[in-house]
């Protein structure tokens, strides 16, 4: 079922290859659409079957195939399992892939060259799904790689004045992440074991069921003195044995204290470029700007919340101890994100600039809340990525609708739009009001919970939440006076011609908007919708961090 | 000699004579071609007959292959050793052979005729010998044999410029590499007195030796090889020679000679007196480490795709030099040179035919032209990826495997050569991606102009064969996400039979 999810996209493309080239070039969005229409089905069909408790702890449902069996000579062996699941942290964001992909889709209806724009798109779509899915780090990077080169081309292809150098950049920068990433993978690889799979090689157990803890305990045990031989370890990248301090070989590189520190600099960096964090953002701003409307929504809406979510998934299981050590740290590049993003917003003159640099605050928010290690920073974090995503996403909608009209982002351009285009101020109020945290929209609710959970949580100083707080102030700032400039007061624009172009909405547009404002309240007014699959997960995750780090620092 | 030794050695050479087949039958090859060639000019049945001999050979390899999974065989008074190894190499060698003919066939501009064919089995024939020769001479023999084939090969045809411009800076490196080549195996032999690779009295003599007068000694060897891969320090011939020849003789020399010298060092490493060991691994890590930057760097500003091509291959040299650091590493560098062999050979072609349908090897001239070639770009777009190491192409799966040995080398004999040759080995992967994706960039980003009507697609010329550039592409994309585990496996097993 996960796999058909992750993969329904690649069969679709390849009816691409089938259909007659007269007839792909316009069928291509439908098929695109089709196949968007189908995942959400299965995702939904998935979430309310009678076998799920969508508030239960852990995993709701896992599919594990065996895949790689690596020979590392006289070092045993590699064992890789194509292993994807779904439990309260990755549910939405892959429900928020789905919704954005939908909408994106729709939004590129008119785009050129179709065919190639939604193969891209489709093989994006499998990457996405698979990179929330997967459970093996492993697997994890190779969706997380094949995320690339779609969006690469995607950016490149589609996009404004600079967009050549706009998707080297985002290639090379997210590309140096990677590396760093494969090179602590292939560290990390070498210091972690499968425990029942080794058993089964040493011949101690004959299938996988019959292992019993006894066992596993004995094999950890010979782990602690280093008595077990190489050849006989079967080494993982599995989720649920990463995340096992027992499983890790004592005299490994990655067992030791001054060495995890890189471990964690190493992931972490690709994480860091991608969600970004202040100083790896540099390509945030270019890609987003440059990258056409439905890219840009992509871009900010989903792309940066694997960054957030690896952090979550991966990271902070893998290297508990560092985080807990780092946690201050870490807190403190958040405020510098919030802060540097909220400035440059601030002094922003285009448009969708300044919405570019408002989404590096708000993943310095998600940063924050992770940092914090409480449970209400934790659940604010992933509620965020959610809140973000359509929030974000309407903005991009929304500055690609006045650069469909006037091919101009330029705030000082306009003056009193509300005279010209009422529905089209409505919806950016109600965008830029839920984007500074107004209470009733969700982004109050993810606000909230990051701040409630920056204060209470000890590893952060007061002073830190404070200088958050003037962060908050400062976006709200900069929307307001984007806000004032560009639509209140009597119509003026910088050209005479733009004044018959500057139409209100479409019909068209406006139902592609609603559903997001509609979603944008409701989950202000009903967080628990999504609260109450989330924090069962975080709960979980915090007490396997809290128990794995107090294995390491003993 | 008595009656008795003449019909033991006759039962011997019978005994010993199958496993010749493969070369045998390439031998029969050229004479074959010799001989109709003095009475017949039509080009297509020397094609097919180079074709015939390179499947001949391939199947008897492959015949020979449950035979040597039982063990090595060291035939013709310990000349030649004929294990697993040898049947892989002999076997990605025929695959090199059948693919450079197919490459030559379907390029239009390429002149054909006997010669070219008789050349070609030639230079295989050489390298064919390499892989398997335990004796210096019958090494040296390979190595000529394949680079005076070679030399010819980048002059052909007669009367072009640039072709015997290449040739005869070819055949100038080509000779000084095969002088301090020859030079060393003489230091080898006045040190230890035999010739032979494998020799238990070479183990014995290396303990009582100077041990810096051996490592000398391997040094020249090493880099008369050297010129063979294309690394450091003979790598100066390979932009100006891939430029003047023709693509199709500078995708042979960029893919087979490199499989065939490859597995000859890899068998070097894996024969050296432990004691010589550490430090020949030490050589070798500091050549790919040179070798990688100089390639990658190079290959950055190059605005011609020959030239690009060739600064890539000294390259991915580099890398496959990290693949020979120890014999447990014989199976993924074998699995890297199999796969090297597809992507290498298919980006040559997929270039080549672009330029030939655009007119220009330059990029500047191909901005924008990914939607008339939609089968090529998209084809350039994968085996580019497979050369950079992306997933989910087999040349990702090579690299991991390729980084996750050199790291488990490192941590087990703590040199600190292996870890700088690891970290350079990803640093080169990153300056890599620009060159590379530079191209498809350049041909996919200028036709998609915001704003502006595309260039009016012209009506593609059918006449793409696509043989060589599916099979790649489907090699590529396969054993990146399947099989390159057991495929590793396989040929380390094999390796380590023959040795």
């Amino acid at each position: 079922m996960l796999s058909l999810l992750i993969f329904l996209p690649l069969l679709s493309l390849t009816t691409f290859a089938v259909l007659p080239s007269s007839l792909r070039n316009s069928l291509s969005k439908y098929i695109a659409i089709g196949t968007v229409s189908l995942q959400t089905l299965l995702l939904i069909f998935l979430a309310t079957s009678p076998s799920i408790s969508l508030s239960s702890q852990g995993f709701y449902t896992l599919e594990k195939t065996e895949w790689l069996l690596i020979n590392l000579g006289g070092n045993g062996y590699l064992k890789i399992n194509y292993l994807v699941g779904i439990d309260g942290l990755n549910l939405w964001l892959v429900a928020l892939s789905l919704f954005l992909l939908f909408f994106a889709s729709l939004a590129s209806w008119h785009i050129e060259r179709s065919h190639l724009y939604f193969a891209l798109l489709l093989v994006f779509d499998t990457a996405l799904i698979g990179c929330f899915l997967a459970l093996d780090f492993f697997l994890f990077f190779l969706f997380y790689e094949l995320l690339l080169l779609p969006m690469f081309f995607l950016i490149g292809g589609w996009g404004g004045e600079k967009r050549t150098y706009a998707a080297i950049k985002f290639f090379i920068f997210t590309i140096i992440g990677s590396l760093s990433m494969l090179v602590a993978i292939i560290a990390l690889q070498a210091a972690v074991i499968d425990p029942i799979a080794t058993v089964l090689k040493m011949g101690l157990a004959s299938s996988p069921e019959t292992v019993s803890h006894n066992l596993i305990d004995e094999i950890w045990q010979l782990l602690a003195k280093n008595k077990l031989s190489h050849p006989e370890m079967v080494h993982t990248l599995e989720y649920f044995h990463l995340i096992e301090p027992k499983n890790y070989i004592a005299q490994a590189y990655f067992s030791l204290p001054s060495i995890r520190v890189w471990g964690f600099l190493g992931i972490g960096l690709a994480f860091a470029i991608k969600l970004p964090i202040v100083p790896f953002h540099t390509w945030l701003p270019d890609a987003h700007v440059q990258a056409a409307t439905p890219i840009s929504v992509l871009l900010a809406g989903i792309l940066l919340k694997v960054g957030g979510y690896g952090l979550l998934r991966w990271l902070l299981p893998i290297f508990p101890d560092v985080f807990i050590e780092l946690q201050t740290t870490l807190a403190i590049l958040a405020i510098i994100s919030i802060l540097y993003g909220a400035f440059n917003a601030l002094a922003q003159k285009d448009l969708k600039r300044m919405i570019a640099y408002s989404s590096i605050s708000h993943m310095g928010l998600v940063l924050l809340g992770i940092a914090s290690a409480t449970p209400q920073g934790f659940n604010g974090a992933v509620f965020e990525f959610v809140a973000h995503g359509f929030i974000s996403a309407l903005l991009f909608l929304l500055a690609g609708v006045l650069y469909n009209r006037v091919h101009s982002y330029n705030m000082s351009s306009f003056q009193g739009l509300w005279n010209k285009q009422p529905y089209y101020t409505f919806f950016i109020m109600l965008a830029f009001f839920a984007a500074l945290g107004l209470p009733g929209f969700c982004g109050f609710i993810a606000e909230f919970l990051i701040l409630a959970g920056a204060l209470s949580s000890p590893a952060l100083p007061l002073p830190l939440t404070i200088l958050t707080v003037l962060g908050i102030i400062i976006i709200a700032g900069y929307f307001l006076k984007c806000l004032q400039t560009m639509f209140l007061g009597h119509f003026w624009s910088e050209k005479k011609e733009w004044e018959e172009k500057l139409s209100d909405l479409t019909f068209f547009e406006i139902s592609q908007f609603y559903p997001f404002a509609i979603l944008i309240v409701f989950l202000g007014l009903f967080p628990s919708t999504l609260l109450s699959s989330i924090s069962p997960a975080m709960q979980n995750l915090l007490v396997d961090l809290e128990k794995a780090a107090q294995f390491w620092f003993h | 000699m008595s009656a008795l030794e003449w019909f033991a050695l006759f039962h011997n050479i019978k005994r010993e004579l199958p496993f010749l087949f493969p070369h045998l039958i390439l031998c029969l090859g050229i004479a074959l071609n010799i001989i109709v060639g003095a009475f017949y000019k039509n080009s297509a049945i020397f094609y097919y007959g180079a074709l015939a001999s390179a499947f001949g050979s391939l199947t008897s390899y492959l015949l020979l292959l449950p035979t040597l999974g039982n063990g090595a065989f060291s035939i013709f008074f310990n000349s030649l050793v004929i294990g697993g190894y040898t049947a892989i190499g002999g076997i990605l060698l025929n695959i090199g052979l059948v693919t450079t003919l197919l490459f030559i066939q379907k390029s239009n501009f390429y002149p054909r005729n006997q010669e070219l064919y008789l050349l070609l089995l030639g230079a295989f024939l050489g390298l064919h010998l390499l892989i398997c020769a335990n004796q210096w001479i019958l090494v040296f023999v390979g190595t000529e044999l394949s680079a005076i084939s070679s030399y010819c090969l980048v002059a052909y045809p007669k009367g072009k410029k640039t072709a015997a411009e290449a040739a005869v800076k070819y055949v100038i490196y080509g000779s000084v590499a095969a002088g301090v080549f020859i030079y060393g195996i003489s230091l080898l032999f006045a040190f230890t007195g035999n010739l032979y690779l494998v020799n238990q009295k070479q183990t014995w003599l290396v303990s009582s030796l100077p041990s810096m007068a051996l490592i000398g000694a391997y040094s020249f060897i090493l880099a008369g090889l050297s010129f063979k891969i294309g690394a450091f320090p003979f790598h100066f011939w390979i932009a100006d020679v891939y430029t003047g020849a023709f693509s199709a003789t500078a995708a042979y020399l960029a893919t087979s000679v490199k499989i065939a010298a490859l597995i000859f060092i890899m068998r070097l490493v894996a024969s050296l007196p432990d004691a010589l060991q550490s430090s020949v691994q030490n050589i070798l890590a500091i050549l790919a480490i040179i070798t990688l930057l100089v390639g990658n760097i190079g290959a950055l500003g190059q605005k011609n795709y020959k030239k690009l091509l060739a600064y890539s291959s000294i390259g991915q040299s580099g890398f496959l030099l990290l693949g020979t650091l120890a014999p447990s590493l014989a199976g993924v560098l074998l699995f890297y040179l199999g796969i090297y062999l597809f992507m290498q050979n298919g980006a040559f072609y997929a270039c080549t035919l672009l330029a030939e349908k655009i007119g220009s090897e330059y990029f500047r001239d191909w901005e924008g032209k990914a939607l008339q070639f939609p089968i090529l770009s998209i084809a350039l777009i994968i085996l580019f990826a497979g050369l950079i190491g992306l997933p989910p192409t087999a040349g990702f799966s090579a690299k991991f495997n390729l980084f996750t040995q050199v790291y488990i080398l490192h941590q087990q004999n703590s040199s600190s050569y292996f870890l700088v040759a690891l970290a350079i080995g990803i640093l080169a992967t990153l300056i890599s991606l620009y060159y590379y994706l530079k191209v498809p960039a350049i041909m996919l980003f200028n036709c998609m102009a915001f704003g502006k009507k595309a260039t009016p697609e012209i009506p593609q010329s059918p006449s793409i064969s696509t043989e060589i550039l599916s099979f790649s592409i489907l090699i590529t994309l396969l054993l990146g996400i399947y099989g390159f585990d057991k495929l590793i496996f396989i040929f380390q097993q094999n390796f380590e039979i023959g040795y």
